[in-house]
């Protein structure tokens, strides 16, 4: 069959035929009633809304199977279907910045640059989301086999998901809070114009950074930026290995002091904590033989930096050490007058029932010498059946893989003819 | 070892075992077979102690940056190539999945990247390797199962029937594997991100893309009913899935919508 023959199946027809009704139908209330709210699904309404949904599909499924409606929605066309609308959504989503503060532009007038607002989208989702739960019911209905569990596992799995992560969504809050280090503590934040208070009051103890040790780099002061006419750009500092090559130059670390103080041209070593990295470096231009001694630094909010100089457009600088780690320490006072000192780092959430906290970010140009954390708080009650889903995808992801798998279109050809 | 040696040593190896799978591809089989099968998996094994020895000197798994992952990916493609070769028996499959490894690590000697040890904190992780290993091995066998599908799209341009053979049915096997472990890859994403971010999903622009790949795929294997009796259908959407699979891991790094990504950490600084 042809590529043309192939596309003009009804198969294809009725699928495409389908999106345009759903787009059209979005766009018109986009146009009529405006961007969709998420808040219109808080709960009770998605809980109602999910409980309609299931009884509608299992008497559907159950007594009503004979329409044409549920024999749709629980067939391969559906599949068909809901797999365009998200590979064209996910397109779309795909090229477009999801950026309201964006300039407004064709893209920000189709309502592109806030997919989730997006009726069209909305309405995909949900039918998507139909044709899921028909099509599970319907193979609930056959007897098990190991084969019928990874079907399972995928397709539950991946309705759990949208359940728990889209209908879910809306009962969800979660907002940046900037603790300031023994600052007053933080009750509440803003979301959407509306006041939400924490569980506890969060203050920030300390916040503690470990650096990892800096590095040297060549720099044009061109408005490229970072030299790029040699292979070696950067060299990390080692106290232990102290020689290298740096671009054309070959570097040699002579001495390196973590906190230090400058006293003219020279640094001297000083037990200040508000006192930047330096090193004095000798370079030798491999081409030309000439030589270089200076000290460099990097500098930090309390000191300048320093730079060797090394021609008209080129120098040697020291660049602010990247962080190894940080973390908060808080204190979190309940209601209750109980009192939690807490240490919250990266990929090191804490969790207090539904809620959790995260540790975002601090002030970068300030470096280990900031004297705020970013937190991340995220209130989410579906966040468990959101895990479960995933869990079940993973799982039958593995089935895939291990155990015998069933052609959803029915058995593969049988004689094996080899082209080899 | 340094970066830049060993970027070279790999590329070595790579073309040691490309010049290994032109003597497995070669008749007579028997025992110049086997010796350029044993030098490929040497060069192969070579590749894998570069990879190592690359972890330990740099103190942490070198999976960060778009070099350190086509080195993996080189790696994955050799040593799949080589299994379907010694399981199916595909005497080509290793010279092409050869080549296709040397062009990679071509790339990373032209576009040489900073070589970097330090690992950001959101990076250490114990999600970390298992979700780029995943990814890796997907990426591989979906390298490989794009190979034996342009070799399917050669045959039926040569009016030889598909739907028939063996290669179809081995595609399709490859296709089921690889997209198991897009999944697992993309399932390890979200739980990693709900740990880092508090969100197990952002439409990060790479995220978006590693679901439109697997999307893709997932059409093809919902519509192999559909697809049976449409060969060439089924072999172009693979080479598109693929095509979106390359985007996915490198192509959205250049996309404006991808530049406040929180995936940019692996663009090289």
């Amino acid at each position: 069959m042809s590529i043309l023959g192939f596309l003009q199946k009804r198969r294809l027809i009725r699928a495409l035929y389908i999106m345009l009704v759903v787009l059209t139908l979005g766009l018109g209330i986009q146009a009529f009633v405006g961007p969709f709210d998420i808040e219109v699904l808080r709960y009770p309404v998605n809980l109602y809304l999910l409980l309609i949904i299931l009884i509608f599909c299992v008497v559907g499924m159950g007594g009503y199977y004979k329409s044409s409606f549920f024999r749709y929605m629980a067939s391969a066309d559906a599949a068909l279907t809901s797999l365009f609308f998200l590979g064209v959504w996910s397109l779309v989503l795909g090229f477009t910045a999801q950026d309201k503060a964006l300039a407004i532009d064709i893209v920000s007038r189709l309502g592109w640059r806030s997919m989730t607002n997006y009726w069209p989208f909305v309405l995909a989702y949900g039918f998507v989301l139909l044709a899921l739960l028909c099509i599970c019911l319907k193979r609930l209905k056959q007897p098990f086999s190991w084969v019928n569990l990874g079907f399972l596992l995928n397709h539950w799995g991946a309705l759990v998901v949208m359940i728990c992560l889209g209908l879910g969504a809306s009962d969800s809050y979660e907002s940046y809070i900037r603790l300031n280090e023994g600052g007053e503590g933080v009750t509440e934040f803003k979301h959407q114009g509306q006041s939400i208070v924490l569980p506890f009051e969060i203050s920030l103890d300390d916040f503690f950074i470990d650096e990892y040790m800096p590095k040297c780099a060549l720099v044009s002061t061109h408005p490229n930026g970072l030299y790029s006419g040699a292979k070696f750009q950067q060299w990390d500092i080692d106290t232990l290995n102290r020689r290298g090559q740096l671009g054309n130059y070959q570097i040699i670390l002579k001495s390196f002091l973590p906190k230090a103080q400058r006293l003219g041209a020279e640094y001297v070593s000083a037990n200040d904590e508000r006192l930047p990295p330096a090193a004095l470096v000798h370079l030798t231009d491999i081409e030309s033989g000439q030589e270089w001694s200076a000290w460099i630094s990097s500098g930090n909010k309390y000191e300048a930096s320093r730079s060797l100089p090394l021609g008209q457009h080129l120098s040697l600088v020291m660049r602010r050490p990247e962080p190894r780690f940080f973390c908060s320490q808080l204190s979190l006072r309940f209601a209750e007058g109980r009192t939690e000192h807490v240490e919250l780092a990266v990929n090191k959430p804490l969790r207090y029932g539904d809620w959790m906290m995260y540790q975002a970010f601090y002030d970068e140009r300030a470096g280990k010498y900031s004297d705020w954390s970013g937190v991340r708080v995220v209130y989410e009650p579906w966040q468990g059946g959101g895990e479960l889903g995933l869990w079940m995808l993973l799982l039958g992801s593995v089935f895939l893989l291990l155990g015998k798998r069933e052609c959803l279109a029915g058995k593969p050809s049988v004689s094996l003819v080899s082209d080899k | 070892m340094n970066t830049e040696n060993s970027q070279l040593i790999s590329l070595l190896c790579a073309l040691i075992a490309f010049l290994a799978a032109i003597g497995i591809a070669i008749p007579p089989n028997g025992k110049k077979q086997k010796l350029c099968a044993l030098i490929y998996l040497c060069a192969w094994s070579a590749i894998f102690w570069i990879l190592i020895s690359l972890w330990s000197s740099y103190g942490r798994p070198p999976m960060r940056s778009m070099a350190e992952t086509r080195m993996w990916y080189s790696f994955g493609l050799l040593g799949t190539s080589f299994f379907i070769f010694y399981r199916w028996k595909y005497r080509w499959m290793p010279c092409y999945a050869a080549l296709m490894s040397c062009v990679f690590l071509t790339i990373n000697i032209l576009s040489p990247e900073l070589a970097n040890k330090n690992l950001m904190p959101a990076l250490q992780s114990v999600w970390f390797v298992p979700h780029v290993s995943a990814y890796m091995i997907s990426y591989a066998l979906l390298g490989v199962s794009c190979l034996l599908a342009i070799k399917c799209l050669v045959n039926l341009c040569s009016s030889r029937e598909v739907q028939a053979s063996a290669t179809y049915e081995h595609l399709h096997s490859l296709v089921y594997r690889g997209f198991a472990f897009l999944m697992i890859g993309l399932v390890l994403g979200a739980l990693w991100g709900k740990e880092a971010w508090g969100q197990y999903w952002a439409w990060d622009p790479k995220e978006t893309w590693a679901l439109i790949t697997l999307i893709i795929y997932l059409l093809y294997i919902h519509c192999r009913q559909l697809l049976m009796r449409s060969p060439k259908v089924a072999l172009l959407l693979l080479l598109i899935a693929f095509a979106s699979l390359l985007i996915t891991w490198k192509g959205v790094n250049y996309l404006s919508s991808a530049q406040q990504s929180k995936h940019r950490y692996s663009v090289g600084e």
